[in-house]
């Protein structure tokens, strides 16, 4: 009976609920679309660092990431690399010899990581060969050529075909240095990395350090991230005396980002369903003051102030129903159009290209965000009733039906 | 005439007008809230960055930021501090001579970054005592070092131990020395955490070869935001072909560069809220208009034109619009200088790496003056459009058929 009269004045005024219920689609349109843009945005980054720099899944002999120790490379690397390029669900892999050490030119001296790595397979997982943006990737007829950052060379003073030394400790702990040529100047997206970081092949590297054939590090492109478990899972098991690291281990700052993002987002989904919070409310309260009469008089011929008081709770929630359903398709809608198409953020954030990252996002969801902002706006919306549906049983009847 | 109309109006009705006041002081207030959070996290991520090591601003000698060897450095002269510290932002001037040195231990090398500091000047600005693990604080007397964890433990050395220090000094001397360690630290930044060796600026200079030199003054100061007077009012007093005075933006671009990243994403999490309380206002006006047909029907009918009445109600709008921005300011300010003194606390994961990190897992709001002014705006322009939209309500009347609700 109350359910009926609820639903009758909801549609004795259209224009009312219709402003009610677009209220509670935007509304939760609103959160949703704010969760999914930083959602593609978050995505969008951790790709960007996954496969220009960090890869997928690392492999290195237990000790090497604490200690970073040249000794510690993977035992039988070359073979491991091997036995995991032939698996099927791999895109890409590769191996690099590393050591700390010194650049220097005649002028200057910096401390680098020597990433010696295997041309080819590199190009592949980390794209190294479309990072450098003068000279050549390694020629096969240079000799000891060596990739350095553009930042490097204009710290040191270089330039392509100048000579520089690279000092490092061998696994007895020996000084052994070796000169090498600059083949190529490279950039990537990362300022930081680009300071600290010279490429040479790992041949090279391994001669200069004796330990031929030896590799540090496994790099692993996948197909997609949620592949990442399922493979770490499988290469542990075949190589027990490894180390396999997914993304998140190895760049513990990069899942950082992505979780303070997530916390930042529930804030502003929270202003938003504030924001809606006092829609309702006030949508509500003007249609409870409008209706005085109407409701002094259903108290005088006999409604009770507590079945009032339902009725216009009930109003919210049926109103809700109806919004929150209308919400989900229309974010699904416009999620499934701009996951697509992309929101080119270019025009917003200038810099964004120069530093090497992509400017498009392409907004994503997943269905646990439709849950919970869905109960979110329900939730808001009823309790967006209450404080109106108190004003109206609170009108006394002799005054209003006067 | 009008303008009394619809003043007059807008009190005849007070519970009407209170209601889109409210909504509109509201709208103020979210999209206030969320611009000062989003700016307060890039103020704090800021403060943490520079209280890390470099100070909001620093002074060289001109080309030593480009070219950072032992040759561009420049003689400490009492002058040029007074002539620094006589800014009224600049709290304390930070002394540092640093260079790429190898440090090697009897099994180990490893090349780290000698900073020769002074001791109580570097407490002030980044809080180096507070950082101690084990060991005692360096006087500006000793001859000792505090090292970063990470380098001892590369280095597989203790407290008490001594390491051997080569590198490159003044004019290209060759700086070799054997130190003991009095103190370890441990840095939030794992960058700074493997590669910093810290030796008292006296020592330092000897080491060098480089006698009352400097490689850099690190400035602190007040407050942040002063960072671009100081700067520029630097630059006009100090020789700049001599000395080069850099706001930490120049000296970490890509701090900048990913706020500039981020700015879109904000943007558009913006433009969502303001949809959201646009409709709010947008609803509320509709229904006031709905409510007033009969009004509305009766003033046409006794000759007040269309566009008169429309004329009215945006004056009303107007009132309305301005009543609400200004007493909007009386709930903001007080709110965001409560979420400034206690910002909101991120919690979980997130917390631990922030705080291995160094920094404070805290989002705090920011009071930046432009943010209301821009926000109110912003909001004023919102309502006007709103308005504009639910207008043509009031072209569609038809006097008679409004009379008869």
């Amino acid at each position: 009976m109350l359910l009926k009269i609820a639903w009758k004045n909801i549609w004795r005024n259209r224009t009312r609920s219709l402003v009610l219920i677009a209220a509670v689609v935007l509304g939760l349109w609103g959160g949703l679309a704010m969760v999914s843009f930083s959602l593609g945005m978050m995505d969008q980054r951790a790709k960007d660092q996954i496969e220009k720099l960090i890869s997928h899944v690392q492999l290195h002999h237990p000790d090497y990431r604490d200690e970073r120790k040249v000794e510690l490379f993977i035992p039988d690397g070359l073979q491991v690399l091997n036995e995991i390029q032939q698996k099927p669900n791999i895109k890409a892999a590769t191996g690099r010899s590393l050591a700390g050490g010194m650049l220097a030119s005649p002028r200057k001296s910096i401390g680098v990581m020597i990433n010696g790595v295997m041309p080819a397979s590199e190009a592949l997982v980390t794209q190294l060969e479309g990072k450098v943006i003068e000279g050549e990737y390694f020629p096969e007829d240079a000799r000891n050529p060596i990739l350095v950052s553009e930042r490097a060379a204009k710290m040191l003073k270089i330039k392509l075909r100048s000579k520089i030394t690279l000092t490092s400790q061998n696994a007895e702990g020996e000084m052994v240095a070796s000169a090498f040529r600059v083949g190529g100047i490279f950039k990537t997206i990362d300022a930081k990395y680009d300071e600290a970081h010279v490429f040479v092949q790992a041949t090279d590297l391994q001669r200069m350090l004796g330990q031929e054939g030896q590799i540090h590090e496994i790099a692993i492109l996948l197909n997609s991230k949620e592949e990442v478990l399922p493979v770490q899972a499988e290469l542990a098991e075949a190589f027990p005396e490894v180390q396999v690291e997914t993304w998140k281990e190895v760049s513990p700052e990069l899942s950082m980002m992505a979780d303070s993002m997530d916390q930042v987002v529930w804030i502003f989904v929270g202003v938003v369903i504030i924001g809606l919070f006092f829609g309702i409310i006030n949508t509500m309260l003007m249609a409870v003051l409008e209706r005085k009469e109407e409701t002094g008089m259903l108290m005088a011929v006999g409604m009770k102030r507590a079945q009032v008081f339902k009725m216009i709770v009930l109003e919210s929630t049926l109103i809700s129903l109806i919004g929150v359903p209308l919400g989900i398709v229309l974010t699904q809608l416009t999620v499934g159009i701009m996951g697509n198409v992309g929101i080119d953020m270019s025009a917003f954030s200038e810099g964004l290209a120069q530093m090497g990252m992509s400017s498009t996002v392409y907004p994503m969801m997943e269905p646990k965000y439709y849950v919970i902002v869905a109960i979110q706006v329900f939730v808001v919306a009823i309790l967006g009733s209450i404080y109106p549906a108190f004003k109206a049983v609170g009108f006394k009847t002799q005054y209003i039906t006067r | 005439m009008v303008t009394k109309l619809a003043w007059r109006n807008l009190w005849r009705n007070k519970r009407r007008t209170f209601i889109v006041i409210a909504a509109i002081m509201f709208a103020v207030l979210l999209s206030t809230v969320m611009d000062s959070l989003q700016a307060g996290v890039y103020e704090n991520n800021i403060k943490n960055m520079v209280g890390f090591y470099t100070g909001y601003a620093q002074v060289h000698q001109k080309g030593y930021w480009d070219d950072q060897i032992m040759d561009n450095t420049f003689e400490d002269v009492e002058g040029l501090k007074k002539e620094i510290l006589a800014n009224s932002h600049v709290e304390e001037v930070v002394s540092r001579l640093e260079s790429f040195t190898l440090a090697a231990s009897r099994k180990k090398t490893t090349t780290t970054q000698l900073i020769g500091f002074d001791p109580e000047a570097e407490q002030a600005l980044t809080k180096l005592k507070d950082k101690l693990i084990a060991g005692s604080y360096p006087s500006p007397e000793d001859r000792a070092l505090l090292i970063g964890e990470g380098v001892a433990t590369k280095l597989e050395l203790g407290i008490g131990d001594s390491i051997v220090l080569m590198g490159q000094g003044y004019h290209g001397v060759s700086a070799t020395g054997l130190y003991p360690i009095m103190a370890i630290a441990k840095f939030g930044s794992p960058e700074l955490n493997k590669s910093v060796i810290y030796l008292p600026l006296k020592e330092a200079q000897y080491f060098y070869g480089a006698e009352n030199r400097l490689t850099s003054y690190a400035l602190l100061l007040d407050k942040g935001s002063a960072v671009d007077e100081v700067v520029a009012d630097l630059q006009q007093r100090l020789d700049t072909h001599a000395y080069e005075v850099m706001n930490w933006n120049e000296m970490m671009p890509w701090l900048l560069q990913m706020q500039q990243a981020d700015a879109g994403g904000n943007k558009v999490m913006m433009g969502i809220l303001y949809l959201v309380i646009g409709f709010v206002i947008f609803g509320t006006l509709l229904m006031m208009i709905q409510e007033r047909q009969y009004e509305f029907g009766v003033v046409m009918a006794v000759g007040m034109k269309k566009r008169k009445v429309a004329l009215m109600t945006l004056i009303e709008m107007l009132f309305m619009t301005l009543i609400a921005i200004v007493s909007s300011f009386t709930l903001t300010i007080p709110l965001l200088w409560y979420f400034k003194e206690n910002p909101i606390q991120l919690g979980g994961e997130m917390e631990e790496v922030y705080q291995q990190y160094g920094f404070e897992a805290i989002m705090p709001a920011s009071l930046d003056p432009s943010i209301f002014y821009y926000q109110a705006i912003v909001v004023f322009v919102l309502a006007m459009l709103v308005y504009a939209f639910s207008i043509n309500k009031i072209f569609r009347i038809k006097p008679v058929e409004a009379m008869r609700h």
